[in-house]
């Protein structure tokens, strides 16, 4: 799949999650809840803010140095005996690791839910390997493979768009006799997947973060399915997103608890993991325990105004608040990474040209900022995207430059001007409804334009396609006439304030 | 063609990836040593710093229940009946047991209890058994009976480690995990118990698995209504030994 979830445009996207009524009702439900259980677990935490401070200088200081995190990490895990490999894309990265499921003869390999192996396309490579078997054991992720891989609509809860009956029609397929409700059919998925993870040979999971000091990995789950995935197999990769280091247990144990407390409203997810290569004397964990360490486009925003995002940790509290992912879902952004953090990474990860409408999904509300807990300023970066478009990137001029010089010439002239605004009513009829069932009495009295045909530039379009644009009225009735035409009555009284002046 | 494993550990695929970043990032490599982090506030030490430790308890306590833990309190001398009373009000027929010592058991007045559980089948967790095994030991155990070292308050977590008596399958496979932590492991923070741990490795722990355990598995993928029990045990219970 790669971080592009769809080949469809933007507009056609959103147009789709428009219609998908369960969907829009399931995340705005997912939005209110989640809204609840998170303050409220910060709220009992106290010092929010200052919490946040404390994880905010966490990332910035690892970012800073960042290589040399890393060298010592990868030193502790060489020291057990462990292997790094370094990916600079997702061909290296997902190349790597089928080379070594070839090499391991895997033939059950187990994955626990990881965005970085999302991205760099992990599934389909490993699926190319002749008589190897791979099963997502995130009950999510599960779910998703079983309906032929289907795209995901959020980081934390991937399965958001989809209802208990259809699930229920997936289990069925694997031999699910149970009813709808929740609680049987993961019961069901747990003696499915056990059978499996008895008998896994290689497992593969993601990383909340790699600690340099003591060269472990730190995993945050609720289901129990990354330790699974990291007691039985024999093999074991690692795969992680460069950024993803912390110098020390300590600093996990802040990020771990802000996490938690901001993706699901937890105190600490149920099983919160410090783990490495299985050691002298113990029975199981990985004999063979591999970390593909992936950048894949991350330096692209080392030492620019991007650096920021970096610091994510990926709890998906900036989409839980964001009003656009309100009403788009996630398959909207055509990216893996959706919402406010999707709208400044995925343009660095995929390109200008891929996800290009994505900043601009946005309102610039700030709600993603000022919930983020590592602070990134993520509406700035939005904005910032926004300004690498028009003025460095100078995507979309032409017909929108042409239009503009022509506004300008317009507004120059008065006699231009004074024309066009006696034309705008007339010229206006044919795209304008005078019905408007529903509407606000009094709101569109002469109409209002909905529709423009198709051949119109683009710039008129993005106004008409998304907003309900009055029809402009006469131009004796306009503004500027009423202005004219009316003289004020009377004064309005000055009240002079004691002790001081008329105007104060 | 080379292969791309033999980049592992390789010098080279080191050197070129962070030589790369340090170019893309504008800085210079090795600056972290005379930069270490020094953090900007002490508020994870700081945690429940002010409470007593009957406090403490009641914090862990009504925190461990609210991640669906069952918490259970009692003195060494009422263990083994109780751990009997339990298995049998369950319907345990496998039980899994860690290899403790002689010591560990009777530190807790169970080395009777051990060997004699009043359960139908028992199973030890021990390198004396190949690992798939112990591992199928786990997966039949209806209840696995293991060592905890911290309770702690704020999050209601108990922490194990990997130790070739009691291995991760020993924690995660069996329906039903019962740890069994002395009150002397209460400890305000996942800080305090991350620093305990860091003391431990300086004097000679070695362990490659830190687990931090708060109730039973659980998941809210499906419409996000919470389902307990997916891939780890379906019930969790923390039995603090009051006088230990
Ligand atoms: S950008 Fe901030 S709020 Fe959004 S997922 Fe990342 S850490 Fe969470």
């Amino acid at each position: 799949m790669g971080i592009s979830t769809s080949d469809k445009p933007f507009i056609t996207r959103v147009k789709e999650d428009e219609a998908d009524h369960f969907m829009r009702a399931a995340v705005a439900k997912a939005q209110d809840a989640q809204f609840i259980k998170r303050t409220q677990a910060r709220r009992e935490l106290g010092n929010w803010n200052e919490w946040r401070d404390l994880a905010e200088q966490i990332r910035q200081h690892v970012l800073k140095y960042l290589p040399d995190y890393l060298e010592e990490f990868a030193d502790n895990v060489e020291k057990q005996d462990g292997h790094v490999f370094f990916a600079k894309d997702e061909d290296e990265a997902h190349n790597f690791i089928k080379e070594l499921a070839i090499a391991k003869k895997a033939k059950n390999i187990v994955k626990s839910k990881s965005m970085v192996t999302t991205e760099i396309d992990l599934d389909k490579t490993l699926l190319s390997i002749p008589g190897a078997n791979l099963l997502e054991s995130d009950l999510a992720e599960f779910i998703l493979q079983e309906d032929n891989w289907d795209e995901p609509t959020h980081i934390v809860f991937p399965t958001l768009h989809k209802n208990r009956d259809q699930i229920q029609r997936e289990f069925q397929k694997l031999g699910y006799d149970g009813d709808d409700d929740p609680q049987h059919e993961a019961r069901f998925v747990r003696g499915y997947l056990r059978k499996y993870f008895m008998k896994a040979d290689f497992g593969i999971t993601g990383c909340n973060f790699a600690i340099a000091d003591n060269g472990m990995i730190n995993l945050d789950t609720n289901e129990g399915n990354a330790d699974i995935t990291m007691a039985i197999p024999k093999t074991q990769v690692v795969v992680m997103g460069m950024e993803r280091i912390v110098p020390s247990m300590k600093e996990a144990e802040v990020l771990d608890n802000m996490l938690a407390r901001s993706a699901v409203g937890q105190k600490l997810t149920t099983y919160c993991t410090f783990t490495g290569r299985k050691k002298g004397g113990e029975v199981d964990g990985p004999d063979d325990f591999w970390v593909v360490i992936v950048d894949d486009g991350r330096s692209k925003a080392l030492g620019t105004e991007f650096e920021p995002i970096l610091q994510c940790i990926r709890c998906g509290a900036c989409m839980n608040v964001c009003p656009v992912y309100r009403q788009v879902g996630g398959k909207g952004y055509g990216s893996i990474y959706p919402g406010p953090l999707g709208e400044v990474l995925s343009p660095i990860l995929g390109g200008y040209e891929k996800f290009k409408d994505l900043p601009y999904a946005c309102s610039l509300c700030a709600a993603c900022t000022e919930t983020c807990p590592v602070k990134i300023p993520l509406q700035h970066l939005i904005r910032e995207h926004r300004i690498v478009e028009m003025d460095g990137k100078h995507m979309d001029h032409s017909m929108t430059n042409l239009i503009l010089k022509m506004v300008g010439k317009g507004t120059q002239s008065p006699f231009l001007f004074g024309s066009a605004m006696k034309m705008a009513h007339p010229a206006s009829n044919m795209f304008s409804q005078t019905e408007q069932p529903g509407a606000v009495e009094g709101m569109y009295d002469e109409g209002k334009i909905d529709y423009v045909p198709k051949i119109v530039p683009k710039l008129i379009h993005g106004w008409i396609d998304t907003r309900d644009v009055p029809r402009p009225v006469k131009a004796k009735e306009n503004f500027r006439h009423w202005f004219k035409d009316h003289k004020p009555e009377e004064m309005a009284p000055v009240v002079k304030k004691e002790g001081g002046h008329a105007n104060d | 063609m080379t292969s791309l494993l033999d980049q592992a550990n390789n010098k080279d695929n080191r050197e070129q990836f962070l030589n790369r970043i340090a170019k893309a990032a504008g800085r210079p490599r090795h600056a972290l040593k005379d930069h270490p982090f020094k953090p900007l506030n002490t508020l994870p030490d700081d945690l429940l710093a002010d409470k007593s430790p009957e406090e403490l308890l009641n914090i862990a306590i009504k925190n461990s229940e609210s991640v669906n833990a069952q918490v259970v309190l009692k003195p060494a001398a009422q263990l083994a009946d109780f751990l009997t009373a339990y298995a049998k009000q369950e319907n345990i027929s496998h039980l899994l047991l860690p290899n403790n010592t002689p010591e560990e058991w009777e530190k807790y007045g169970l080395m009777e209890w051990s060997k004699n559980p009043g359960v139908e089948n028992v199973a030890v967790w021990s390198d004396k058994l190949s690992r798939q095994e112990n591992e199928e030991n786990a997966n039949q155990a209806d209840l696995a009976v293991g060592m905890g070292d911290y309770l702690i308050a704020a999050t209601g977590t108990v922490t194990v480690i990997n130790r070739s008596a009691q291995g991760r399958g020993f924690d995660y496979l069996p329906t039903r995990l019962l740890l069994i932590v002395p009150k002397s492991g209460l400890v305000k923070s996942t800080r305090e118990a991350v620093n305990k741990y860091n003391e431990q490795t300086a004097n000679g722990l070695s362990t490659s698995t830190f687990n931090f355990i708060s109730g039973p598995s659980n998941s809210g993928d499906i419409e996000m209504e919470l389902v307990v029990g997916v891939h780890g045990p379906v019930e969790c219970t923390y039995l603090i030994v009051e006088d230990r």
